[in-house]
């Protein structure tokens, strides 16, 4: 006997949930762009090439000096898919006066954002350890070597923030070299910090006159920074990085080979609807020149 | 690991992660393995929500992460030592105390705010060239930050506090 059955009308039985996941997932604002450059890769698995730098520019004395960049470091980056999902029976949802199913689905956005940040901030949280570059050491470390002629050199260290170890690392920056040693063009230009040092950060970056004495003198650090606050995911409150935007834009990349997905199915069987969110992603740099870590605790 | 001009290979030694990054770290670690219990068993709940089944999805490659997971914990946490590893840590602890103290910025200097008027700025401008030559250009006090963090993972691996180098900064 014909009857309409929650099989063949999927929509009905899932209602609006998928309305629900995807109002809900846009009202997260994300650091991911602020940190990232966001890439959809054509192939599971993706090499991340360092080019050796060329030589210095030589005069003009009637012939021109060829030089060629030679291939540096290599890694590959992998794949991996997420997902995770709700089964709602059809009496669940008759006698679901308290709307379980639609907060259901809206935690399931949540949690969709909080792992893509979680894997975005995992890339710092590990910078110390197990977040590896091209040259097979960690993201942050004393010991980043070259193997295109230059000398090795650290983008680690282990002091608090202040005024001025914010100047200091500065310093350091700017003075990186290319991995043939050649001079580094960019300089850095922001600060990532956990919650435990947004006040301190603020105050350094925004504070018009020096705070905290009667001097009133012009605070040099305004503006010099942008402040990027990783609250919650970056987990260590006293660790902090200066990171230098345009190489954080070359380097760190996101990338996503899907981005979130809402699915949904109806089950005849057991007359349950199915609701799973699904991604693929990974995060990785191939240099550490973007970015100095500071492993304070 | 670091690859020296010659060909060999270094490896260096690993610096305990903080007490703090430990339990987010098992936390993740409980999350994923619940996940994957989950998906194994199509375990419900008295609400009727059940975890997602597992049609579809690569539960090796799950559990593979999660195995590489559970290694670099195990690797990078720290781990309490016997009595003999102690006394040896505590001398190192000491050694890299003292190093510390003597070379790191002292609370006052980490204080110190720029001012615009030169003749006023020698106290600030000096702070950040001890910043910069002893706490980042100097080899030496990393190394010493690093050993005394691996000390202090041997002696107390759970206190946050014995492994803040800003403990050990003179007061002025």
């Amino acid at each position: 006997m014909p009857a309409l059955t929650q099989a063949n009308h999927p929509d009905v039985v899932q209602k609006n949930l998928s309305q629900i996941f995807a109002v809900r997932y846009g009202q997260f604002s994300s650091m991911i762009p602020a940190l990232f450059d966001v890439e959809t890769p054509d192939q599971a698995i993706v090499t991340e090439l360092m080019l050796g730098d060329l030589g210095g520019v030589q005069v003009y004395d009637g012939q021109i000096y060829y030089d060629e960049s030679k291939q540096s470091y290599k890694k590959t980056v992998e794949e991996i898919e997420y997902s995770l999902g709700i089964k709602i029976t059809k009496k669940f949802r008759r006698n679901d006066l308290y709307g379980v199913a639609k907060r259901s689905a809206a935690a399931l956005a949540d949690r969709f954002r909080a792992k893509k940040e979680s894997i975005g901030a995992g890339f710092l949280n590990n910078a110390f350890s197990t977040t590896l570059t091209a040259d097979a050491v960690s993201l942050c470390n004393a010991t980043h070597t070259s193997d295109v002629g230059g000398s090795s050199q650290s983008n680690a260290g282990s002091s608090s923030f202040s005024p001025a170890s914010v100047a200091a690392t500065r310093r350091l920056m700017i003075k990186y070299k290319t991995n043939r040693d050649n001079i580094a063009l960019d300089f850095p230009d922001t600060l990532i910090v956990a919650t435990g040092n947004e006040d301190a950060g603020l105050e350094l970056i925004s504070s018009v006159k020096q705070v905290n004495t009667a001097n009133n003198n012009p605070n040099v650090h305004k503006g010099r920074y942008e402040l990027i606050v990783w609250h919650n995911w970056l987990t260590d409150d006293d660790n902090w990085f200066m990171g230098t935007k345009n190489l954080m834009k070359d380097y760190f990349k996101y990338y996503q080979w899907s981005p979130v997905e809402f699915f949904y199915a109806g089950d005849i069987d057991t007359l349950t609807s199915k609701h799973a969110g699904y991604m693929s992603c990974n995060v990785s740099s191939p240099d550490w020149r973007p970015i100095f870590g500071h492993n304070v605790l | 690991m670091a690859v020296r001009k010659s060909g060999k290979v270094s490896r260096r030694k690993i610096v305990p992660i903080s007490p703090a990054a430990v339990e987010e770290r098992q936390q993740e670690i409980n999350r994923d393995q619940v996940y994957l219990n989950g998906l194994k068993k199509g375990s419900t709940d008295s609400k009727g929500i059940t975890s997602f089944e597992a049609g579809g999805i690569d539960i090796a490659q799950l559990e593979q992460q999660l195995a590489t997971k559970k290694r670099a914990l195990a690797a990078f946490a720290p781990r309490e030592g016997s009595e003999k590893e102690k006394n040896t840590a505590l001398k190192e602890f000491n050694q890299a105390k003292a190093y510390i103290a003597k070379h790191a910025l002292t609370i006052a200097e980490k204080g110190k705010w720029p001012k615009l008027d030169p003749t006023k700025n020698q106290e600030y401008r000096a702070a950040v060239d001890k910043c910069y030559k002893e706490e980042l250009s100097n080899p030496m006090f990393n190394k010493m930050c690093e050993q005394l963090k691996r000390a202090a993972g041997v002696l107390d691996p759970t206190n946050r506090e014995i492994r803040n180098i800003d403990n050990y900064r003179r007061k002025k």
